[in-house]
């Protein structure tokens, strides 16, 4: 594919940017309960079960959303995510210890990485592009963040993007201005003339 | 003839000692202790080397002593770690504040009557004393509080601002007695004194925090620490009740979700973890490890989405009712026998007419839309 055709960063950034919030959400849960598995059944923690339990969980709070994932393979047992998002096909891996992963044996992987044309593209789209959605765990399976990168062969990348916290990318507005006069000021007012006599008076 | 209580009162506020004083204008302590305790009026030169020292005139020096001005709250646990002079500072900027209150009072017509109730009964526990204090500000244990110091200063309490923050003192409360245009006596009112530039959330959890002091806590009951406990969870009912928050804080739990109630309740994401785990809505070991991502995050002393610093109004309103619109500083400084900068940093505090027509919280449309809609800047 050549340079130009690939589209830039932000347009990556701002057609996924809606769904960041949910994946976040998802993630963070999906975390919670892979660990509360472990607590609630007094099992040693262990990290590829962990990881397992939050890509279920979190294939199923994305099919809630509407975002229709699907196992890479249902039989493999480290499977990633995928789905398709606008002109991005978008497949969820565990980061490498903050790394992007090979893709290993699979021909269907080292093909995605490769930006292989997919044979079956959505109607409205002539040319889709694969992303990776990195997320990263510590050993103890704690959830850190999530990355995107856009992969052109197993170890090269057109770029990578981190991709904030919701909370920390989202410009909220803390402040609501209602009309000032709708609201009021305190109930306080001038003493009138009277009041000033007793005043002077006292 | 000058009034030795109140070098007294500038000093502390200077933060000096009498020995950090009587260094400054070439004198001994001794010389200040008895000027202070009345036994010794002081040469006209040094009460000139004391003002210039303390920054205000020598008129100041000579006023009648200031209102009665209680300790209150800051005599609780969360202020006994406070360093002596800094405790001394805050409560002399407290009077000065309340004294500038009370000058003002005198001269205008306050109509806004007390409603903040006085629950003095053992019997009466926190969750119920929250409630009652929601419903007697106007307020349904549905709803969020949008602006919090304007419902408390809606309420009749008295709301003053320091003009610089203190850290280890974010609030504190206290009853007074304080004059009235209107009656011929004096009227105990509640005070509510906050630290400046303190950040929104947590300003609005430690106003809470000394309602609960005001609301509860006239009369002692318990120990310090059983009252602190008690205001705390006042404060976490009258902001987040728990009618609300069992529908509000759902899990899964998350950052993000929590995130996402922020802005709408108007608290930090960390007093949510807590309030979420008070309720049992979330197990010890979730909330150790929300607090653990919130470590990571770097969260826990710099939360993202900052609110606004809510500002009193009252006293600025009558400034301006008194003095005009905008204040003549140097009119108002003159008849309290203080620097028109000084009074112009203290008012400077409070809420101009633009700035109190601004609430803290958003709706909760608004929240999922800037979720959804994520932001432009990302890296």
């Amino acid at each position: 594919m050549k340079a130009r055709d690939i589209p830039p960063m932000q347009t990556a950034l701002a057609d996924l940017s809606p769904h960041f919030s949910t994946f976040y959400d998802a993630f963070e849960s999906g975390t919670d309960h892979g660990k509360g598995y472990f607590e609630k059944y007094g099992f040693p923690f262990n990290p590829w079960l962990h990881a397992n339990l939050v890509r279920n969980w979190v294939k199923n709070i994305l099919d809630k959303h509407d975002l229709k994932t699907q196992f890479e393979s249902e039989e493999l047992a480290n499977s990633g995510l995928q789905l398709s998002i606008n002109q991005w096909f978008v497949r969820i891996r565990k980061s490498l210890h903050g790394e992007v992963p090979y893709p290993g044996r699979s021909k269907a992987l080292q093909a995605y990485y490769r930006q292989y044309r997919q044979l079956f593209l959505p109607e409205e789209f002539s040319v889709m592009h694969n992303l990776l959605l990195l997320w990263h765990a510590t050993s103890k399976g704690d959830f850190q963040g999530l990355s995107l990168v856009y992969p052109l062969s197993a170890g090269v990348m057109k770029w990578r993007a981190g991709i904030p916290h919701p909370a920390l990318s989202t410009n909220i507005p803390t402040t609501y201005q209602a009309a000032f006069d709708e609201l009021g000021d305190l109930e306080i007012e001038p003493l009138d003339e009277g009041d000033e006599d007793i005043e002077a008076e006292g | 003839m000058i009034n030795g209580y109140r070098i007294r009162q500038a000093r502390e506020l200077a933060r000096l000692t009498q020995a950090e004083l009587a260094d400054a204008v070439e004198t001994v302590q001794s010389t200040i202790a008895q000027i202070e305790s009345g036994r010794l009026q002081p040469s006209e030169s040094l009460i000139e080397a004391i003002a210039l020292r303390l920054g205000f005139p020598v008129s100041f020096f000579s006023r009648n002593d200031p209102p009665n001005f209680p300790l209150g709250s800051l005599l609780f646990r969360s202020h006994v770690n406070m360093p002596a002079n800094e405790r001394a500072e805050i409560s002399r900027l407290g009077q000065i504040e309340f004294e500038i209150a009370a000058v003002l009072t005198k001269r205008v017509r306050n109509k806004v009557a007390l409603r903040l109730p006085q629950l003095t009964e053992e019997t009466i526990d926190y969750v119920t004393a929250a409630q009652l204090t929601r419903n007697a500000l106007g307020l349904s244990l549905d709803v969020p509080i949008p602006h919090l110091v304007r419902v408390v200063e809606q309420s009749g309490a008295i709301v003053l601002t320091l003009p610089s923050h203190f850290e280890t003192c974010d609030a504190f409360s206290l009853w007074a007695n304080v004059p009235s245009s209107q009656a011929a006596f004096e009227m105990k009112k509640p005070l509510v004194i906050l630290s400046g530039e303190t950040p929104g959330d947590r300003l609005r959890s430690s106003l809470a925090h000394e309602i609960g002091h005001l609301v509860m806590h006239q009369a002692i009951r318990g120990t310090t620490r059983e009252m602190e406990e008690e205001a705390y969870k006042f404060g976490a009912e009258l902001l987040l009740p728990e009618v609300a928050m069992r529908e509000e804080i759902t899990t899964p739990v998350t950052l993000t979700s929590l995130s996402k109630l922020k802005p709408i309740w108007g608290v930090s994401i960390q007093m949510l973890i807590r309030r979420a785990y008070d309720l049992d809505i979330i197990t010890e070991r979730q909330y150790k490890y929300l607090f653990k991502q919130l470590a990571e995050r770097g969260w826990r002393t710099n939360e993202p989405i900052a609110l606004q610093v809510e500002k009193p109004r009252a006293l600025r309103q009558m400034a301006e009712i008194v003095y005009g619109n905008p204040i003549n500083y140097q009119g108002l400084a003159h008849d309290l026998d203080m620097h028109p900068h000084f009074v112009k940093r203290i008012l400077g505090a409070f809420a101009s007419r633009e700035e109190y027509g601004t609430l803290t919280t958003i709706k909760r449309e608004e929240v999922e839309n800037l979720f959804q809609g994520g932001d432009k800047e990302l890296m």
